[in-house]
Order: structure tokens, then C-alpha cells, then sequence
């Protein structure tokens, strides 16, 4: 329906015209009220929009700390990969979080961490929730065996600043050669009581067998004997010994006199022949190029030194095996004395420290038995100074259950 | 008789000098597994020679020990009561000794051996009071 205004009398206008300035001041009034309505909401929009710009300023100072956050978790890694400690986290349930890269080469694998006694550690310490520190060590430092290293380890509850745990860290140290050095320190004190104790023991007591005799009655030759020879025992070992301590201050030097290599390791196989027949072996001499054997170097200590060669093969070896000792001119130049024995050999874990001092291996018969001789462990680390001292070289052949090969080389001199 | 274990020839020729010189015979062994090998022979009525009535040995020899030789005597009625003496260069903490004189050792001593008087004295106490607490 169309709203035609009726044509409006003259006396009409007055009311008309008021009703549209009245419908002027409400429009007005509802233009004003929505202007007041819109501005009011533009009012709120402008409140969102700062809140906005609020939230994105937080935003963009929230990635700052978390770049800053990043760059120091970096420069930690950093750190943590870099040091030489091995460092391994692990979250509250126990789950390995971080690994570093000292603790990567120690371990191998994570397999091995779980394996070892490492993998318990935390389990032991599981409960401990709440902590006086950021970080709080968690018992006492242990030593833990990884494939054939040991491994110094302490584990630390790590903590925010209200104490409440966050994690673990377990440090790890390789401490395989402290352990062994305390170990070879301790088998050698043992060792050193005994062997200079046992011939003290007849020294004094043969000593005192003859001081009981009768005056005028003659000695027993055996008696003064068994006092010499225990005598040169003593007097051999304290040579070593200082020699010994020259060596690892570098400091020893040898004499150079010409030697006839053949006559000289013809007289050591003799002087041990007595041994070599009461472990029930054979002992067999070959010397190649004779009259060309010969070299500038010290008498006693090339004595000893092929001495502790053969002594070691008369003591690893089982009865009814062999020893070859064999010297021969090797490139006209070197002298190569080689001991081979049929013995039980050198196994692959002793074999790298063999030729440290007073390392003494756990050499086994191929049935298990472990073969423990007296001794000091200072043998094959003199025979091998000893060659070094003449400008030449002691190396290592074995195979477990088959036998050694020592092999001595030192320069040829010319007979003159 | 004297039983006498050492596998060091010096001492061993010492220790049957001395044994001698007290009036006692020697029954020398140079090895732990020989006394082992006898004790084998004796446990078995195989052996007929004189049983000995002391015996003195070394702890540390190949084969046997002398600790293990004292424990298995203990269980063979011929040798069970025959006073066993040790002797050591080695340094022995006090669980060993006392877990060695727990299982059939007697006396445990030092090398260097101690003077002849005092070692005589020492010995021949062991042996009273070993047959003390016999009778």
C-alpha cells in the first residue's frame, strides 16, 4: 500500500510542520542515540584493537625471550657437547631427554646405557621430589663397567628455583685408567712384599743355620750358596727398580758395548734351562747369520731384559709346550731375537697394556684356570725400554690359546 | 715327621735344615698340588708310609694353596688333627687370617721367618696346645 498524503488545508501546514519538526528531533534523537550506540562500539573496538596491539607487543617480546630462551638452550648444548664429562638427562618418568657427545662415545648406544647399572640409577632415586637445591647430588659417586671401560658416575636431581624436580642428570667420567693405575698401585705393593721378603727369608735364615754351627766346625757350601744366589736375587731387583724409575723419568741410558747377540742368548737359555725343566717344556736355540750377530748396547740389561722374554714364556706356558728362541740378521741391519712359545696367550684386553708398568694380565688356559705367577709386572715393560734404550723395538704376535711371539729388534753393529 | 709344603727351593731347603737340626724328619712337597696328590693317596688308604704329626706350609704355591690343603686335611681322619702352620710373605688383612684359622689352619706367620729360637718357640706352642685340646 502507497501512502498518498492527502492535499493538507492551509490550517493543517502548522500541524504538519510540527509533526515533522517532531519527527526531526526523534530522528535526531535516534541518529544521535545510534551515533552514540556506534561510537560506543567503535569505543570497545578501539579497546580490542589495543588489546590486540597489547597481546602482539607481549607476542613479539614472548619470541625475544624465547629466541634469547633458544640461544642460551644452544650455547648449554654447546657447552654440554663440548665438555668432556658425559652428560645424560633424563626427564621424571625416566625417559633419556639428552645425551651429549662424551656420553655418546663412553656408552656407544643408548642400548648399553640401559643395560648397564646406569639405567637403575634413576629408578633408585625415582622418589625424590622435592630438592633444597637446583641441583642436588643423589647418593654417592659410583663405578660402573661399559663395555670394558669403567665409568665414574654421579647422578643430580635437577630442580626449579621452588625445589620442585625437573629431571636428572647423570654425569659420567672415564675412569678406567685411574682404576687401573690403583689397581696396578696395589698389586704392586703386594707383589714388591713378596718378592723381596721370600729371599730376605733365606738370606736370614741360611745366615742364621751357619751362626748356630759349632765355631771350628766347617760351613756348608750349600748353605753359603743359597745366601749368594738369593743375594743377586735382591740385587737384581733393586737395579730393576731404580732403572725402573730412570725409565719413566726418561732418564735411562744404556752402555754401548759390542755384544755377540748368539753367545749372550745362548748363555740366558742356559741360565734357565733349570726352570724351563721344571715346568716340563723344551727349549730349542736357532741362530741365523752367525758371525754377523752383534751390537752396541749394555750386556746386563739385553741379559735381563731377553730373560723376562723367556721367564714370562716358562711361566704362561703349559707342561709339554715349546719355547724357539731364534736370532738372525733381518735387512742387514736389524738383529731380530724372536721368542716364540706354545703357551696360553695373550687375551685382547691385555694385550694394549702389556707393556705397561706393573700391568699384570689374567691370563687363562683355554679350560678357564687363570695363571697366576709370582712376579712384579715389570718384565716386559723393562724389555721393552731396554730396546727402546738401543735405538730399537720389542713388538707383540699372540693369539689366545696358541702362544706368543716377542719379537726384539735392535740396529746391527759390525763385528769390527 | 714333619710335613713340609714350599714350592721357593731356598726356603724349602731351609725349612727341612732347620727340622733336622730339631730332631724331626721332612716329608718336603714343592708344590700344593703334590700335597693334593698325597692327601688323594692317604684318603684312599693307598698310602702306607709315616702320617705326620706338623705340618708347615706356604699359602701361596701353584696348584694348591696352603689355606685349601689345611681345610681338606680337616676332612680326612689320618691328617685331621695334625697341627698346620702357614707361612706367608704376603700381607693378610684380619678376615683372612681369622677365616683361614676358622677353616683349619693353626697358626699363621710371617717370612721373613722370625729368629730360629722364637720360631721354634712359636711352632712347638702350637703343637701343645694343638694336643691340649685334643685331650
Amino acid at each position: 500500500m502507497t501512502t498518498n498524503p492527502k492535499p493538507s488545508k492551509p490550517e493543517d501546514v502548522g500541524g504538519v510542520l510540527t509533526r515533522v519538526n517532531r519527527l526531526g528531533t526523534a530522528t535526531e534523537k535516534l541518529f544521535s542515540r545510534l551515533y552514540t550506540s556506534l561510537n560506543r562500539r567503535s569505543k570497545l573496538q578501539q579497546e580490542e584493537m589495543e588489546k590486540v596491539y597489547a597481546l602482539s607487543r607481549r607476542n613479539k617480546q614472548l619470541v625475544e625471550v624465547v629466541k634469547k630462551r633458544e640461544g642460551e638452550i644452544e650455547r648449554l648444548n654447546g657447552i654440554l657437547a663440548s665438555i668432556g664429562e658425559g652428560i645424560i638427562m633424563q626427564d621424571n618418568e625416566g625417559r633419556i631427554v639428552l645425551v651429549n657427545n662424551a656420553a655418546r662415545t663412553l656408552l656407544g648406544s643408548q642400548k648399553a646405557f640401559w643395560e648397564s647399572e646406569l639405567g637403575g640409577l634413576f629408578d633408585a632415586y625415582r622418589d625424590v621430589t622435592t630438592l633444597d637445591s637446583e641441583l642436588t647430588p643423589l647418593g654417592e659417586p659410583t663405578r660402573v663397567q661399559v663395555n670394558n671401560r669403567i665409568l665414574g658416575a654421579q647422578i643430580a636431581a635437577v630442580g626449579n628455583s621452588e625445589g620442585e624436580r625437573l629431571g636428572t642428570m647423570i654425569v659420567l667420567r672415564d675412569v678406567t685408567r685411574d682404576t687401573l693405575s690403583d689397581r696396578l698401585k696395589d698389586q704392586f705393593v703386594t707383589a714388591i712384599s713378596h718378592e723381596l721378603r721370600t729371599p730376605m727369608a733365606a738370606i736370614k735364615g741360611m745366615s742364621e743355620v751357619i751362626l748356630g754351627q759349632k765355631e771350628g766346625q766347617p760351613i756348608n757350601r750349600r748353605f753359603l750358596e743359597t745366601i749368594g744366589r738369593n743375594v743377586d736375587i735382591l740385587d737384581r731387583m733393586i737395579v730393576e727398580l731404580l732403572d725402573i724409575s730412570e725409565m719413566s723419568a726418561n732418564a735411562f741410558s744404556v752402555r754401548d758395548d759390542l755384544i755377540n747377540i748368539e753367545g749372550l742368548v745362548e748363555s740366558v737359555v742356559r741360565g734357565v734351562m733349570p726352570e724351563v725343566i721344571r715346568a716340563d717344556l723344551d727349549v730349542s736355540f736357532m741362530a741365523r747369520n752367525a758371525g754377523y750377530l752383534y751390537v752396541l748396547g749394555d750386556d746386563q740389561r739385553l741379559r735381563w731384559a731377553l730373560m723376562h722374554l723367556l721367564q714370562n714364556s716358562i711361566r704362561y706356558t703349559l707342561p709339554q709346550g715349546h719355547i724357539l728362541v731364534t736370532a738372525r740378521l733381518e735387512q742387514e741391519e736389524n738383529i731380530a731375537i724372536q721368542v716364540v712359545d706354545t703357551g696360553v696367550g695373550i687375551s685382547e684386553k691385555d694385550l694394549p697394556h702389556i707393556f705397561e708398568r706393573f700391568y699384570r694380565g689374567e691370563p687363562r688356559t683355554s679350560s678357564g684356570k687363570l695363571l697366576d705367577p709370582r712376579g712384579l709386572g715389570q718384565g716386559l715393560f723393562i724389555a721393552r725400554k731396554v730396546s727402546e734404550a738401543h735405538k730399537g723395538y720389542l713388538s707383540v704376535h699372540s693369539t689366545p690359546g696358541n702362544g706368543s711371539i716377542f719379537t726384539m729388534v735392535l740396529p746391527a753393529a759390525s763385528p769390527q | 715327621m714333619w710335613l713340609i709344603a714350599e714350592d721357593e727351593m731356598d726356603i724349602r731347603n731351609l725349612v727341612e735344615t732347620l727340622c733336622q737340626a730339631w730332631g724331626y724328619e721332612a716329608m718336603s712337597f714343592e708344590n700344593g698340588s703334590n700335597v693334593w696328590g698325597w692327601l688323594d693317596e692317604v684318603e684312599a688308604g693307598r698310602y702306607h708310609g709315616p702320617l705326620p704329626d706338623f705340618a708347615l706350609m706356604d699359602i701361596r704355591m701353584p696348584g694348591k694353596r696352603g689355606d685349601e690343603l689345611a681345610y681338606r686335611m680337616r676332612s680326612i681322619p689320618a691328617v685331621q688333627n695334625v697341627p698346620v702352620v702357614l707361612m706367608t710373605a704376603f700381607s693378610l688383612n684380619q678376615n683372612q687370617r681369622d677365616d683361614m684359622m676358622k677353616f683349619g689352619v693353626d697358626e699363621i706367620i710371617n717370612k721373613p721367618l722370625p729368629d730360629f729360637d722364637v720360631l721354634y718357640a712359636k711352632l712347638h706352642d702350637v703343637m701343645y696346645t694343638k694336643q691340649q685340646s685334643l685331650t
